[in-house]
């Protein structure tokens, strides 16, 4: 296993003097699937963008897969963010174009099967279609990349349960095993039978880092169970 | 990359632009053919109300139409790179540079083309011929050149060819001016649209303060006697030169304050 993504002593303060990251350190290894849990205003997103080159950091330093945060790094990345990213005057197809005019391990193939696969005309225009296909298809484009890590930043937040099931899915389905999923959710019951590490993040830093089975033996409750207890409100 | 994103650029906003620039040249030749070629530019013949609202109509038509033209490309910088499709364009593996480049290019020929466009419509409505029976502009042209020192059509034709340069130069700074307005107000955590449109203003008068301290010498050394004045040529293209050399520096130290805060500065 070699390391993806090394944060050292990252920091985020802003200029009100609020410290969303709080010279955090981390090492992710290859080839595991990390959510990344923590309530409401811990620092999920904030961490996710630093690393993603959409905040500067105030301090400390990201390394993904040896590089720091740069054009290297977003080859390596594949990001599914929480908000629609994606230009909705395109066509769907305009928009596998897209993605594979810029990304070298982008593959258009897998894009167009699993937007058939979903019943969306790829002749859509972007804007035509529902809040949940234009999540579908955002995520769709995001693992149709050979990355060597996928950062989604709560994937199934907001999505009725059918759904979610499908982004589950499609996650598990088309990741490559050597590379590592950073999943970003408060949703710990879905996702806690696919993880296998978990990070709790709190006002900015981490205060566990195992793996479920190791939170399971150690604590004797479920990932659910020790998040609600360890942020009680 | 860079070839990739321009391409990107130009598709996202060229259809509005074309839409726009159409229904200019329509306007413009509706107006030369219904209006324009109708009025009479004798001296006993003034504008009746309608010609004249009419006029007023396609002055103001065109400054919309140019108005539009650099709100398109000033929403297309900011929608792109500061607002939540930013969380796409900059996760691209490609340089904040080539971002900026891209947009820098894509705005420069629209603008180009903008004023270019507006130049010659506002020329055809009212080079009529009428016009040149009334006024002998060529006649006149001819004088005017002699008598302030072009002695021959080679000097006009350079003097022309300056103009072109000095026009584009001037599009250059206006994209700068506005992206450099953009990245300032995006520092700011609210009202970042309200902020920017401050920026222009602020940034807008400051350029016109330094072109015209920088002018001012020059200006008054070769207004100072009538000899002076009449060598149009050399004020001409000393003036050119040096407004050319001012908005080079201004510009380029514009682009270099808008990459420093795109890579350092500026979150999403």
């Amino acid at each position: 296993m070699n390391k993806i993504l090394e944060c050292i002593e990252l920091t985020k303060k802003y200029a009100n003097n609020f410290c969303a990251i709080n010279q955090l350190n981390l090492t992710l290894y290859s080839g595991q699937i990390v959510g990344l849990l923590g309530p409401n205003g811990s620092g999920k997103t904030t961490l996710i963008k630093m690393i993603n080159d959409c905040l500067i950091p105030t301090g400390g330093i990201i390394y993904v897969n040896g590089n720091p945060v740069g054009i290297h790094s977003k080859e390596d990345i594949s990001y599914l963010p929480d908000v629609l990213s994606l230009d909705e005057h395109l066509k769907v197809e305009e928009l596998v174009t897209y993605f594979n005019d810029f990304y070298k391990n982008f593959n258009p193939v897998k894009a167009h099967q699993m937007i058939l696969d979903l019943g969306i005309n790829p002749s859509s225009r972007l804007r035509t279609l529902s809040k949940g296909t234009k999540e579908k298809v955002q995520l769709i484009l995001t693992m149709s990349r050979d990355a060597k890590l996928f950062i989604l930043d709560e994937p199934i937040g907001g999505v009725d349960p059918a759904s979610r099931d499908y982004i589950l899915h499609t996650i598990l389905s088309n990741y490559n095993p050597d590379a590592t999923v950073l999943i970003s959710t408060h949703l710990i019951g879905e996702i806690e039978n696919i993880i296998d590490r978990v990070l709790f993040l709190q006002n900015g830093q981490i205060i566990l880092n195992s793996t479920v089975d190791e939170v399971r033996e150690q604590h004797h409750k479920s990932v659910d169970q020790l998040f609600r207890e360890v942020f009680r409100c | 990359m860079l070839g990739k994103l321009i391409k990107y650029d130009f598709k996202a906003i060229s259809i509005p632009l074309l839409i726009l620039h159409s229904a200019l040249l329509l306007f413009t030749i509706f107006s030369r053919f219904f209006v324009f070629n109708h009025i009479d530019y004798s001296e006993n013949n003034p504008l009746s109300l309608f010609t004249f609202l009419f006029v007023l109509l396609f002055y103001i038509g065109n400054i919309a139409i140019s108005l539009g033209t650099y709100v398109i490309i000033a929403l297309r910088f900011y929608k792109h790179l500061f607002t939540e499709k930013g969380y796409l364009a900059r996760t691209l593996p490609v340089s904040s540079l080539s971002h900026l480049l891209s947009k820098t290019i894509v705005g420069i020929v629209w603008g180009f083309v903008n004023t270019i466009l507006i130049t010659f419509c506002t020329a055809f409505v009212i080079f009529t011929p009428s016009f040149f029976k009334a006024t002998n502009l060529i006649g006149g042209m001819n004088v005017f050149f002699q008598v302030f020192g072009f002695h021959n059509s080679f000097q006009v034709a350079f003097f022309l060819i300056a103009t072109v340069i000095l026009t584009l130069l001037s599009v250059i700074c206006s994209i700068a001016l506005i992206y450099l307005a953009i990245a300032l107000g995006s520092l700011f955590s609210n009202h970042k649209i309200l902020a920017s449109i401050a920026f222009y203003f602020v940034l807008n008068f400051a350029y016109s303060m330094i072109s015209s301290i920088v002018m001012l010498p020059l200006f008054v050394k070769s207004t100072s006697t009538f000899e002076s004045i009449r060598n149009l040529p050399h004020l001409l293209f000393s003036t050119y030169g040096i407004l050319s050399i001012v908005i080079i520096i201004l510009s380029t130290l514009s682009y270099f304050v808008i990459h420093y805060l795109m890579d350092k500065k500026i979150d999403l």
